[in-house]
């Protein structure tokens, strides 16, 4: 009776798919963050070769979340992956002062594309935790956000090995993309 | 045109990177020794297996891995490894590691290669700015060491003979995993910058490391001498056997060769690696020599036997050979190895570089 109910329920109610796409350089922590979501516990990963897709639930939406490895001659794979994305997460090492360059110039390219023109843009200022890691406003002026136009975007700060911040970053996501 | 220029630039970084990988100890991951390495822990210079990368990835603070094929390389990458690599990481983080004390591990046991890498890296349990608080109880303080990697080649064939005057002690210890520490060595006795001044300049202070042995200098000013003037190339082979009982003839070279990329701190590792096929033909000592070309190929590369225990597993063959055939290059002291291998044109036989760099300091030219 209860599961008659329930299916009831689902098909008056169908649970949303959104489909999200993360990348960022290597070693940012997107499968960490993936497998946070996902099992809610941090596992030992290796660096990605090609990519993990989870489904996340939440907030009765089903996210399915596409990570993608981010060594640089693999980044070139990415594009593979844009086609009906509807939201983009980018990680990033927040510590990796080095890199953040980097960073910038990828997810600059990667807007740049056609087909990920109507993708909103969470940034992932992950590894909060540590030393020396740069603040959100810091980051987003290095990422230069303020120069992107026709584009919504949010900078969350996280911590994917304690967890804090992952969800928020996926309420701004549903928000934003429940208002389409 | 330019971006055509960087990829050429990028592909011999990545070829140079492969070679490195398949050199020597580096062949096997530096943490659980098994063969086939496919990451590169920049952080410390060091070819792990994919395994091992993502403990090592996992650490506080994270080491940065990179993939040997997926990922491009600096040229200054390029320069660190080879200056670094998995015998200078042993020296340097499992400087002290005694497989019997300290345990050994099945590599299989993910907890257990966490623990060690976190007692390894975390806690610089067996660092080497730790040996001295242990040297006086290690007499060789390189016994425990060369135990400690399950090395695939004994390091022991390449130990020169018991009672030999150059026999490591731990003196050459010291100096040489000093100047290899300069980035991660924050040990008080040298800052970075100290250590890398050390390197580039500082002639003085290797001088000085050599002078605790007399031999050494005898050696030195013999090689000064020599190297001027190819005459004197003679008279040089003659001291030379009868200051160096132990050292290795033609005939043992071939042996030699095959170990040559242990870089045990063994000057005449060097010496017979090195036995002249590789000089360059521009090298006046290639002509003297010919007369006698057995004994003069062991005399002339004494002035390369110092240099750089550190350096010979992590150059390729050739990259050794280039800095073999300028003596000048490779002759001042462990301390100059961190430098990188100089192309052909340091040759001091050759050109143009020896009037500059070393007529101030050779008494003899």
């Amino acid at each position: 009776m209860g599961s008659y109910y329930s299916l009831i329920f689902s098909r008056l109610f169908p649970k949303k798919q959104i489909t999200l796409l993360m990348v960022g350089l290597d070693a940012a922590g997107k499968t960490t963050v993936l497998y946070k979501l996902k099992l809610g516990e941090v596992v030992t990963t290796i660096p990605t070769i090609g990519f993990n897709v989870e489904t996340v639930e939440y907030k009765n939406i089903s996210f399915a979340v596409w990570d993608v490895g981010g060594q640089s001659k693999i980044r070139g794979l990415w594009k593979y992956y844009y086609q009906h994305t509807e939201g983009l997460i980018f990680v990033v090492d927040s510590s990796d002062h080095d890199r953040i360059e980097t960073a910038a110039e990828e997810l600059k390219a990667m807007l740049a594309e056609d087909e990920m023109r109507d993708a909103v843009l969470l940034v992932l200022a992950n590894k909060q935790d540590l030393p020396k890691a740069m603040p959100v406003h810091e980051l987003t002026d290095r990422l230069g956000l303020h120069t992107l136009r026709g584009r919504q975007w949010f900078v969350q700060a996280t911590c994917a090995v304690q967890g804090s911040g992952l969800y928020e970053g996926l309420d701004w996501l549903s928000d934003q993309l429940s208002r389409r | 045109m330019s971006n055509r220029k960087h990829r050429d630039n990028q592909e011999i970084c990545a070829r140079k990177v492969r070679e490195l990988a398949q050199t020597g100890v580096n062949k096997h991951c530096f943490e659980c020794s098994q063969p086939g390495v496919t990451y590169i822990d920049i952080t410390v210079g060091c070819f792990v297996c994919t395994s091992c990368s993502g403990m090592l990835r996992g650490l506080n603070p994270p080491h940065r891995v990179k993939s040997i094929s997926m990922t491009t390389f600096s040229q200054q990458e390029v320069e660190f490894l080879q200056n670094h690599g998995n015998e200078v990481g042993r020296r340097t983080w499992l400087c002290i590691f005694d497989p019997k004390t300290d345990g050994c591990f099945d590599a299989r046991d993910t907890q257990k290669l966490k623990e060690f890498l976190q007692d390894k890296y975390e806690r610089k349990k067996w660092h080497f700015s730790k040996s001295k608080i242990r040297r006086d109880v290690n007499e060789s303080p390189w016994a425990p060491g060369v135990q400690a990697v399950p090395a695939p080649h004994g390091p022991a064939q390449n130990q020169p003979p018991p009672g030999h005057p150059l026999n490591p002690t731990a003196r050459p210890t010291r100096t040489l995993s000093q100047s290899q520490l300069s980035i991660w060595d924050r040990a008080p006795a040298v800052s970075p910058a100290d250590s890398r001044t050390e390197v580039f300049t500082a002639r003085p202070t290797r001088s000085q490391s050599f002078r605790d042995h007399p031999i050494k200098d005898t050696l030195l000013s013999g090689v000064e001498r020599q190297r001027p003037g190819t005459i004197s190339s003679g008279i040089g082979h003659q001291n030379h056997p009868s200051s160096f009982p132990a050292l290795p003839r033609p005939s043992a070279s071939s042996t030699f060769k095959n170990s040559f990329t242990l870089d045990f701190p063994n000057p005449f590792n060097s010496t017979a690696s090195c036995a002249q096929p590789v000089l360059s033909p521009s090298n006046p000592f290639k002509s003297t020599a010919s007369d006698d070309a057995s004994s003069s190929s062991v005399v002339f590369p004494q002035s390369v036997s110092f240099p750089a225990p550190t350096t010979q597993s992590a150059f390729s063959h050739q990259q050794s050979s280039n800095q073999e055939a300028n003596g000048f290059n490779s002759f001042p002291a462990p301390e100059s190895v961190p430098k990188v291998p100089r192309p052909m044109s340091v040759n001091p036989f050759t050109g143009n570089v020896y009037p500059s760099r070393g007529a101030s300091l050779n008494p003899f030219i």
